[in-house]
């Protein structure tokens, strides 16, 4: 059967998405953080946040987190949707009932590591454009999706630069990566990352004009505004802040990459689709 | 430019619902970052290492060692989001035995902002907002069952000690270290 471009497209970012959201929620599996690891959790916050409190007040950690049926179940659903979301793209119902299970999993891992953290954010939002049904409303609010990353990065250097003061402090990349990184300094001394921490510290001019540089690159993804020509760089642009703040900053915000696919262009996907023939297959008719 | 190609141009003639809901978050969002300067539920404000950090001559931090003190280790960066399960838990319960047992948020959630939202308070569920006297004495057990999930042994001893640690010449040097709580 014949596949419309457009549902060409929307099929294999589908994939894309739900492939790399299910390898970290394998990476989360792994490190003991998805819900049946977390063997009850007593301390919680939930911050004068309304979505906390309308989960706190739904009786979900009862159902999720204090019944062991419940959060094997949870977690059993979490993947298994966010497999069948690669499997069948276009199929809403498990689109939508995977968004809804990420959204619960983000919120209640956020409640019971008593931090609303951001790591999540980005996977929070990425699956709604795949909720319609209609392709064409689907490509607008893909595309609604892009400007909404453009803004973040945009807004997070007019924090930085003008609501805050980061960008006028020269110190602050020293300062962070002492902060951030004293623990792992002082329990890990023998290892490479150590010794290359401990160069960075030792020339604090390499690590606060780096941090001025990264603020910049924010400010720079404020061209996918008004443009989409540049779109093949500026998706380099969120890999080279996230791998920077990781490495110097000890901000593991890597799960945010999920966005680089917004900037994909048709000729990414071209090569895509030619190297990976499987991603287009549809079993929508099957 | 064309403006039939601006996006909520397009949205306009294409999907009105669509740019509602699209104005209706954009407008939610500017006037959460620029006007009240909080997050707009559940996360979405990025203000992250926008205010600068003082410069400070020394670093303090928690240290778990367990059972004939081996100590709580993570040995790769990438086990961050594992690793705020221990530190972020332990540092908050630490907070509270210091606010004599009592979760900080509990004060402010009875003490103020209930009193000065009665009217709010009243149409909410009778749930607490904060962690209370079970909560509290939950979780040494419970982070006696995740340290033993992590490490993969038993354990029957859990010391908390506070570490204070300067840099110099680009090393450290430890300046104290002392016991603060008997977990387990």
């Amino acid at each position: 059967m014949i596949v419309a471009p457009l549902e060409k497209e929307r099929i294999v970012i589908s994939r894309l998405v739900f492939i790399f959201m299910f390898i970290f929620l394998l990476f989360r599996f792994f490190l003991h953080i998805t819900l049946s690891h977390l063997l009850q959790p007593s301390l919680f916050i939930l911050n004068l946040d309304f979505s906390y409190w309308a989960y706190k007040f739904s009786g979900l950690p009862n159902l999720i987190i204090y019944n062991n049926t419940g959060v094997v179940l949870f977690d059993s659903c979490l993947f298994l949707f966010c497999f069948l979301c690669i499997v069948f793209p276009l199929k809403q119902i498990f689109v939508v009932s995977f968004g809804f299970l990420f959204l619960i999993y983000a919120i209640t891992y956020n409640t019971f590591i008593v931090h609303h953290a951001h790591p999540l954010a980005v996977m929070m939002l990425i699956t709604l454009p795949f909720w319609v049904k209609r392709n064409q409303s689907w490509k607008l609010l893909w595309e609604g999706m892009r400007y909404y990353i453009c803004y973040i990065y945009t807004m997070s250097f007019i924090w930085k630069v003008f609501l805050g003061n980061t960008f006028w402090y020269w110190d602050q990349g020293i300062i962070t990566t002492k902060y951030n990184l004293v623990e792992y300094i002082y329990h890990n001394p023998a290892t490479a990352m150590t010794s290359i921490y401990k160069f960075f510290i030792a020339h604090p001019q390499l690590l606060n004009a780096g941090n001025i540089l990264i603020i910049l690159f924010e400010g720079l993804m404020v061209i996918g505004f008004f443009t989409k020509r540049y779109d093949r760089y500026l998706l380099f642009l969120p890999v080279i802040i996230h791998l920077s703040t990781y490495f110097f900053s000890d901000v593991f915000f890597i799960e945010w990459l999920v966005l680089i696919f917004v900037f994909f262009t048709k000729k990414d996907f071209d090569i895509i689709t030619k190297r990976f023939p499987v991603l287009l297959k549809s079993f929508r008719h099957a | 430019m064309k403006v039939e190609n601006l996006y909520l141009v397009k949205l306009f003639y294409g999907q009105k619902i669509l740019l509602v809901v699209v104005l209706l978050f954009i407008v939610l969002n500017l006037t959460a970052n620029f006007i009240f300067r909080s997050e707009q539920t559940p996360i979405f404000k990025w203000d992250l290492y926008s205010t600068a950090m003082p410069a400070q001559s020394s670093y303090s931090f928690l240290e778990v060692r367990y059972n004939q003190n081996q100590l709580l280790k993570f040995p790769h960066t990438w086990q961050e989001p594992q690793k705020l399960f221990f530190t972020n838990t332990l540092d908050y319960f630490i907070a509270i035995k210091r606010n004599n047992n009592t979760d900080p948020y509990k004060n402010y959630f009875a003490n103020d902002w209930s009193r000065r939202h009665a009217y709010i308070k009243k149409l909410l569920p009778d749930v607490n907002l904060y962690n209370d006297t079970t909560e509290i004495n939950a979780f040494p057990s419970w982070y006696k069952r995740y340290l033993e999930q992590y490490i993969q042994q038993s354990v029957w001893r859990i010391d908390v000690y506070e570490k204070k640690v300067e840099f110099i010449n680009g090393g450290l040097n430890e300046i104290s270290s002392s016991l603060i709580y008997k977990l387990l």
